[in-house]
């Protein structure tokens, strides 16, 4: 006899019941190397009965031209531009098998085999929701800027909460190297965690800015240690009068300062280590929107000179910005850096805004000098991004889904708040931290508040290119709470033929966990 | 006749011996030393008789005063209970049943509720250990009880039914110092009788520890090096009057008067350590049942209650000197009459009304607002078979809204529930009880979940529904000789879970998120070793499931277990507990770990005269900094405590 079960038993033992894995789709292989980057296109089924082959910067020679054949009928032919675009349709269903002929000149590439396939399978395929979890409170995952295409890559993760710089095989998952826990340190009688905030790596050292403590540490990754740090505790002159209302202790002497001249600049945020020098915004936080008011002191960026191992020797210089709240500094390739600044940002009657202008401000690495500034008004720059042309930026905003692009060389505003380029529609507060670029020129930007990852092409602006028409969903479990995109980055190398793997870590912040993204179930065979 | 109060009868045999001299009671501290939890025994009421004063079915009766002295430990050695800390001795303490804590469990003292209406907050350790009696605990969702998804902790007051004097003093580890004084005693004048006792406690402790905090993600955690934590101080001085009295053949009453003020920190973690601040508060709650006979058969009871909270927060870090404010009131009454119109039948019906307010000032804004609630409720109760079949049907209609200061003439559309709950006790062998359950709770949002100002840092969700409950559950306890043993298995959807999530990048407010599966048990093992003492054991299994992200609920540690020893003779005897508990989960997401761990105390209690009781206590003997606690809280490594108790009434 068959007895019925209590139906909160069976609900419960099923909801105990472990979810099947997610199956692994088998990995891509590695790309022959060729005059033609078959990792930079794109062949999917475009609509019923029809394909589309795209290539995007780069995936030819200019004027190569790329032949669609199946057997010995050619079914499509197309010639690259200057930039090595090209985008051609042809006949054909899913799953038909095609060669990509390419010849430049003379000269033929090695012909590889494509199959037509339906993108939104692709597309789930290349998102690996969990690879990792981390720590508390997870603020940035980075790369090593120089970090070796091919072999064991390691992401390291920025834990503020846990007061400490984390790691992850951008492959396997899983911790590469031992944890570093970044000390407390006392201040005024309290002692004060870390609260690490951001970093930047090259070869085996990390550099990691203390939020609470006004300095920076150098880490060496492999080993796990810290090798040495630097402080600033030498007040710096504003070169103004700064009125606070209401008045806040500056100065932590326990008495209310309603004006200032100078402070000792705090709360490093972002930074970017070029040659012997490390760059820090300091945000200068004086008063949060929880105590009524937001204040912040002007914008610092703080020069650590660092000796031959890469640890802070002491010396400090200190420049004044001209905007408020600075939170990225990154090196462009003429030897510069770029300095972003959101601007004074408020909570008013329960909204988000900026009550000062922030912008973007390109300083000199030898002689510090400020070679450019570019104001964006109220658009609340986020991090910025080096295009592949080397000399443009997007900046995105944290307060809107949009992009400015802006000019470095020259100094000029291409898009701006005016005209933007707008990665969701309407004003609702989505946030966009960070954007990576792909060797592709496609940029993947993070939004944190739809749990999604938006493309855009560099190269003309273009958002959600085709095949990227519908947005990534990094929440591919669907959960009910948001996962919240924080931060991304790219691995160095070409995936599919430098290497094979994860090529972008995604870092959910309030899902306290790491996502990675493998484009070659996209892009290429 | 049915007695139907319990109180009366207890006070009037008190009052006949106290009239007479103080009375040569037997050393009590045998009793004390009974075993910690007679885990699933029905209360011994004494002199009670009838319905009203049986179990409810599946209720435990917990001694509070049991080995460990202190009551959290007591509560914490409970299959299914546990006791959440934010410190070691005298820090704050929340209590756990099933997982379930904050507004998800109601803890009373006497007719009042303890837990803040406005903000959920309950501190264990700010309750006048000394005034309690007992404890009476059902877990699991009780429909009666607004909230009570995971269960309901009643805590008796030791009314005074006979004279009091004593005075204890405990010292420990932190710089912590607690004191207490109790004295009263019950009187008569013509057909009046009255007892009045009162207490006064302080207590205070540094807070400081070092402790080793764990990081990284939840599959593989790395213990870092020693932190110490700072801003844990706690400063508490609280006075607790308790009354009883009684009209000969008329109405009886009895009063519970507690004020508590403490100032102490607030610690922060992560990024909070920024915002770190103090705070200050006072509260003030006050209740009393009263019971008026309207026949042989028919009673009315009332039950008043209040309570009062101010809080002060102030800014270390920004040195301001006050940062914020919260003023909350509660006001609440339940009538009802209770018929017996047939031997073994009881029924009650009665209607209840609730209102709390809370006033906020602060940096981040203000508000005001009321949350009003009512409701009618039917109890019957039923035995059938010589007593050995006990029923209980219960259902409650209850109505609620919430309104602010500025949109008092628009408040939220009215929510309606109907709460019924069935349970069931049979005893098919005179030492073999089964019992089971099957009911529905919910927990309305808490003012502050509703109406936190939109600045603030964690703004209230007018929009909120109440979260909703069913739960069936089922069990039975064995008595075989000096053998106790008890078996309780349970299963429950929460729907409408509430949670604090990220609106967008910046902001974070309370919403529905998920629906929660959870199922679980819980089993327990007294042997009684006669004058010698006494050995227990019991463990609990809670499992859960969030729909939303497919993780256990967060700081639920799927099992948890106790052993305890009680060894020696009356006058002086060692004691030791042993408290386990699984890794568990410390955010929604399921990624954060807190660290499983198994923690040791051992001790012993002396008595050299019957008045006098010296206790020696060693808490996590293994000195095991990384133990957490509530949502991950370190904890201490090992403490010592010493303590004094001396009872005035036991001396010849």
């Amino acid at each position: 006899m068959v007895r019925a079960h209590p139906w909160w038993m069976m609900a419960v033992l099923a909801s105990c019941t472990p979810l099947p894995q997610d199956t692994e789709p088998p990995a891509p292989p590695l790309l022959p190397r060729t005059l033609v980057a078959y990792e930079k296109m794109a062949l999917f089924l475009e609509a019923p009965g029809q394909a589309r082959l795209r290539g995007f910067t780069g995936a030819a020679p200019e004027g190569g031209v790329v032949e669609v054949r199946e057997g010995n009928t050619t079914l499509a032919q197309v010639t690259a531009d200057a930039a090595g675009r090209f985008d051609v349709r042809f006949g054909a269903e899913k799953d038909r098998e095609v060669e990509l002929h390419a010849r430049v000149g003379t000269e033929d590439a090695t012909p590889l085999r494509f199959k037509v396939r339906d993108f939104s399978e692709a597309a789930s395929s290349m998102v690996r929701e969990r690879l990792s979890g981390t720590g508390s409170t997870p603020n940035q995952v980075l790369f090593a800027r120089d970090a070796s295409p091919t072999g064991r890559t390691t992401g390291l993760v920025v834990l503020s909460g846990d007061g400490a710089l984390d790691n992850v095989d951008a492959d396997e998952g899983g911790r590469v190297s031992p944890l570093v826990p970044l000390p407390e340190m006392a201040f005024g009688g309290a002692v004060v965690p870390a609260t690490p905030w951001a970093a930047d790596a090259l070869g085996e050292n990390a550099w990691v800015t203390r939020y609470a403590h006004a300095g920076i540490t150098t880490v060496n990754v492999p080993g796990g240690t810290i090798l040495g740090e630097g402080n600033i505790t030498t007040p710096q002159a504003l070169g103004e009068i700064l009125t606070l209302d209401p008045p806040v202790d500056v100065d932590g002497d326990g008495v209310e300062d309603q004006q200032v001249t100078a402070l000792v600049p705090r709360n490093p945020t972002g930074i970017a280590v070029v040659g012997s020098r490390a760059f820090v915004a300091m945000a200068n936080v004086l008063s949060t929107s929880a105590s009524g008011r937001a204040q912040f002191g002007p914008g610092m960026l703080a020069v650590f000179e660092l000796d031959g191992r890469g640890i802070p020797t002491g010396a400090t210089r200190v420049i004044n910005l001209a905007f408020r709240n600075p939170q990225h500094v990154i090196p462009l390739d003429n030897g510069t850096v770029a300095v972003s600044s959101t601007g004074s940002l408020q909570r008013v009657n329960g909204t988000w805004q900026v009550d000062s202008d922030g912008g973007v401000e390109i300083f000199d690495v030898s002689s510090l000098q400020k070679l450019q500034e570019i104001n964006l008004g109220r658009f609340a720059p986020s991090r910025p991004l080096l295009l592949a042309d080397g000399k443009s930026l997007y900046v995105p905003s944290i307060l809107r889904a949009r992009l400015a692009r802006l000019d470095v060389e020259n100094g000029q505003l291409i898009r701006g708040p005016g005209n933007p380029v707008e990665l969701a529609e309407g004003e609702l507060l989505r946030t966009v931290f960070e954007c990576v670029l792909h060797p592709t020129a496609l940029v993947f930007c993070g939004l944190f508040d739809t749990d999604s990852i938006v493309v855009v092409d560099s190269a003309d602006d273009t958002v959600r290119p085709w095949p990227f028409t519908s947005d990534i969903r990094v929440n591919t479990g669907d959960s009910a709470v948001r996962l919240g995109i924080q931060s991304l980055a790219m691995r160095p190398g070409r995936n599919g033929v430098d290497r094979a793997g994860n090529d972008i870590l995604v870092l959910l912040s309030l899902a306290t966990r790491v996502s990675a993204l493998d484009t070659r179930f996209v892009l290429g065979p | 006749m049915l007695a139907l109060s319990v109180h009366r009868r207890v006070l009037l045999r008190s009052l006949s011996c106290a009239v007479v001299a103080w009375c040569a009671q037997p050393a009590r501290a045998a009793d004390d030393d009974e075993p910690v939890l007679q885990a699933e025994a029905p209360p011994v009421i004494v002199e009670a008789e009838g319905i009203d004063a049986t179990p409810v079915p599946g209720e435990t009766r917990v001694e509070l005063k049991g080995r460990s002295a202190r009551m959290l430990d007591v509560l914490d050695a409970v299959p299914g209970v546990r006791v959440m800390r934010a410190g070691g001795q005298g820090g704050a303490a929340q209590l756990s049943i099933r997982g379930l804590h904050g507004r998800r469990v109601a803890t009373y003292l006497g007719p009042v509720r303890l837990d803040d209406p406005a903000t959920g907050i309950l501190d264990l350790s700010e309750l006048p250990a000394a005034a309690l009696s007992h404890a009476t605990l059902a877990k699991g969702t009780s429909s009666s009880t607004e909230g009570a998804l995971g269960g309901v902790l009643q805590l008796r007051p030791a009314y005074p039914v006979q004279p009091v004097l004593s005075a204890g003093v405990q010292l420990g580890s932190w710089r912590s110092l607690q004191a207490d004084v109790s004295a009263g005693a019950p009187t008569t004048w013509r057909k009046a009788s009255l007892g009045m006792t009162a207490h006064a406690r302080m207590s205070t402790t540094s807070g400081s520890f070092a402790y080793t905090p764990v990081a990284g993600p939840v599959d593989a955690p790395v213990l870092l090096p020693e932190r110490v934590r700072l801003n844990n101080d706690r400063h508490r001085f609280g006075v607790t009057l308790l009354a009883a009295g009684e009209w000969a053949g008329g109405p009886s009453a009895t009063g519970v008067l507690d004020v508590v003020t403490l100032e102490g920190g607030v610690p922060g973690y992560g990024l909070a350590p920024l915002t770190a601040s103090r705070e200050s508060q006072t509260r003030v709650l006050a209740g009393t049942d009263v019971d008026v006979p309207l026949g042989t058969e028919v009673v009315l009871r009332g039950q008043w209650s209040g309570r009062a909270s101010a809080w002060r927060f102030q800014d270390v870090r920004a040195a301001r000197q006050v940062a914020g404010a919260l003023l909350t009131r509660s006001l609440s009454q339940r009538l009802e009459l209770v018929v017996a119109p047939v031997a073994g039948l009881q029924v009650s019906a009665g209607s209840s009304a609730q209102l709390d307010v809370a006033d906020s000032r602060g940096d981040a804004g203000w508000y005001d607002a009321w949350r009003p609630m009512s409701g009618v409720h039917g109890d019957v109760r039923a035995h059938a078979w010589d007593g050995r079949l006990r029923t209980r049907a219960v259902v409650v209609a209850q109505v609620y809204t919430s309104t602010t200061g500025d949109t008092w003439k628009q408040p939220r559309v009215p929510d309606l529930v109907l709460l019924p709950e069935l349970s069931a006790e049979l005893e098919p062998l005179p030492n073999l009880v089964m019992h089971g359950a099957v009911g529905r709770a919910w927990r309305i949002p808490s003012l502050e979940e509703l109406h936190r100002p939109a600045d603030a840092p964690l703004a209230g969700n007018a929009d909120l529904r109440p979260e909703d409950g069913v739960e069936v559950q089922g069990g039975m306890r064995l008595l075989m000789g000096p053998l106790m043993g008890s078996f309780t298995a349970y299963g429950a959807r929460m729907s409408n879970l509430i949670a604090y999530v990220n609106v967008n990048a910046f902001d974070v407010r309370p919403y529905n998120v998920a629906d929660v599966w959870r199922a679980g048990g819980d089993v327990n093992l007294v042997l009684q070793l006669g004058d010698w003492g006494a050995l227990d054991g019991g463990a609990d299994v809670n499992l859960s499931h969030v729909t939303a992200t497919n993780a256990p609920l967060p700081a639920v540690p799927p099992f948890e277990m106790h052993l305890g020893a009680l060894l020696g003779p009356p006058a002086a005897r060692l004691f030791t507990d042993v408290v386990g508990r699984a890794p568990s989960r410390g955010n929604l997401h399921g990624e954060l770990p807190i660290r499983g761990a198994m923690r040791l105390d051992v001790g012993a209690v002396v008595h050299p005269v019957p008045w006098l009781e010296v206790r020696a206590t060693v808490r996590n003997v293994t000195d095991d900094k990384a133990l957490t606690d509530w949502w991950g809280v370190p904890q201490p490594g090992r403490e010592f405590g010493l303590s004094v108790r001396w009872d005035g009434a036991q001396v010849e």
